[in-house]
């Protein structure tokens, strides 16, 4: 039963790294930059929902829609005025540059909305399922079916539809993806939508479990632990990374001494890098001589 | 009106003028070639006509209308395509789907109708694919068609890249150097294809090409440039005794 209520917990948290993990593997795929400033945006997700669920009061489902709508903006926005200056410049640059972005959302967000912890409150709080002794509450549920769904959604819009199959041609090769008529420009800008809605998704879902505060975007770290543990590049790699790693966490805490909970992701990173270092699923195919 | 004009263009890198006040139309139908020793700046008037890089001066005309800054994320619906030296295919993908790719312009569906894959999207890459399969038969690429790019030798790439182009169903196929890394061989079956692409399908060729022999067996009109300007424009003998090209090629008799 411990077994099985830890499992639930610890997928329902892993979902959330890896919903993050999915938003660096995206931006990583197709643009070659790498953001580190994900789990801000994430945070930014989440103070947004509780604005409108719970400071302004809409309906839970508007609030969602609309933060979706808003965090989707703000990513093509950046793409648009922050990152595309950035073109031709170094990686070092454009990695400091997120990184700097993510020090301003912080302290944006604390100018805002304050530094006190915050709860966003859903129709669905505090609800729980008996599963013959496994207890679990509607909001993990909710975290692990959203997941989910939006996992299908992206399966198959990357698989079949126009613009999803534009992306993985820009992701290979930017050259002939223009001379297929794509404007790899606006996919750039697409994909941080994407990715900022997707991150935004992480945020509403993780909401009602943990603290809403400038802080929360930290977890960003372990969320690119579990994207490299999958094989940066690799999206099924970037959920299952998350889940992993949101299940040691678990397991850690309650059968090793303290702390080991709050390392294991890094544990594991390292273990990975060392036994299988292109990841779980390996996206850098060998090169043939 | 001619298909494709070129208006006294001009482009420079640095201090190299790569290309110089160089005008030349190319005619509905025609194989056009360009020829010239390395740096003359062919595939400097290539990335130009597909807009890769800007033109310094001087106006680019595709069927009458300025497309001097049209993006070059336009210039596959303006009905032109085009292969490269070294191929940019897309490495980790199948032959066929690297084929499929062509058809983007084509596709009118929306999202969620592609997501739910309704009758009309099914209907719609039926079409596609029986496309597809059409310049498949064309090229003689049906043994390759679901190995994944990466594996293919060099000259199997290059017929793919010239598959892919004619997936867009051109009005005119750009061919930067398509003999160049072949065998002898290999050399001989571009003339064939280049006359059907030419003759079955209706599209204009123009091509970089050095090899002289398949220049002149399949082109209509050759243009000779060196050092960024034109030499000389004409038929394919008129060119390969033409003084200026000989002494480009071969130096100045002492």
């Amino acid at each position: 039963m411990e077994v099985l209520q830890l499992l639930v917990s610890g997928v329902s948290q892993g979902c959330v790294y890896g919903l993050i993990a999915l938003g660096f593997v995206l931006i990583y795929k197709a643009t070659e930059m790498v953001n580190f400033a994900q789990g801000e945006i994430m945070m930014l997700g989440a103070f947004v929902a509780f604005t409108f669920a719970n400071l302004l009061g809409w309906p839970f489902w508007m609030a969602v829609i609309m933060t979706l709508l808003v965090m989707a903006a703000f990513g093509a926005l950046t793409e648009r005025l922050i990152l595309r200056p950035m073109i031709g410049e170094p990686p070092f640059s454009v990695l400091m540059l997120t990184i700097g972005m993510g020090y301003v959302l912080r302290a944006g967000a604390g100018a805002i909305w304050g530094n006190e912890p915050r709860t966003l409150t859903t129709p669905y709080s505090g609800g729980i399922v008996d599963l013959g002794g496994v207890i679990i509450g509607y909001e993990n549920i909710v975290i692990i079916v959203g997941t989910a769904v939006l996992c299908l959604v992206l399966f198959l819009f990357f698989r079949y539809s126009r613009v999803g199959i534009a992306m993985q041609a820009t992701s290979q090769n930017q050259l002939a993806a223009y001379y297929m008529g794509i404007p790899v420009k606006r996919i750039y800008s697409l994909v941080w939508a994407l990715s900022a809605g997707i991150a935004a998704t992480a945020g509403i879902l993780v909401a009602p479990v943990a603290l809403v505060d400038p802080l929360m975007g930290f977890i960003g770290i372990k969320a690119f632990a579990a994207a490299i543990v999958g094989g940066f590049g690799s999206l099924p790699g970037a959920i299952l990374g998350g889940i992993i790693i949101g299940v040691v966490e678990q397991f850690a805490a309650l059968y090793l001494p303290p702390g080991f909970s709050e390392t294991s992701a890094y544990v594991i990173l390292l273990v990975m890098l060392l036994v299988r270092p292109e990841g779980l699923f390996a996206t850098m195919l060998q090169k043939k001589v | 009106m001619s298909l494709l004009a070129m208006n006294d263009v001009s482009l420079s890198f640095g201090g190299v003028k790569a290309v110089q006040d160089v005008s030349f139309s190319v005619e509905k139908g025609e194989v056009f070639s360009i020829i010239g020793p390395n740096g003359a700046g062919k595939s400097t008037l290539f990335n130009l006509i597909s807009r890769l890089y800007d033109c310094e001066s001087g106006q680019i005309f595709w069927q009458g209308e300025e497309i001097t800054s049209v993006p070059s994320h336009r210039i596959a619906e303006l009905g032109i395509a085009r292969t490269f030296q070294n191929t940019e295919l897309f490495e980790h993908e199948t032959v066929l789907r690297n084929l499929l790719i062509g058809k983007h312009i084509h596709r009118r569906s929306n999202a969620v109708a592609d997501m739910f894959f309704l009758p009309s999207v099914r209907r719609q890459e039926l079409v596609f694919r029986k496309e597809v399969e059409d310049v498949i038969d064309l090229l003689n690429l049906q043994h390759y068609r679901d190995q994944v790019i990466a594996n293919l030798p060099y000259g199997v790439r290059k017929m793919v890249e010239v598959a892919r182009a004619l997936c867009i169903q051109p009005k005119a196929v750009l061919l930067d150097e398509p003999s160049s890394g072949l065998n002898p061989e290999e050399t001989e079956d571009v003339s064939f294809w280049i006359e059907d692409i030419n003759e079955e399908l209706g599209a204009t060729v123009i091509m970089v090409e050095h090899d002289m022999k398949l220049v002149s067996q399949v082109s209509d009109r050759v243009l000779a440039l060196a050092d960024g300007q034109v030499l000389a424009t004409g038929t394919p003998p008129e060119i390969q005794q033409h003084p200026e090209v000989l002494r480009a090629y071969l130096g100045d008799a002492e």
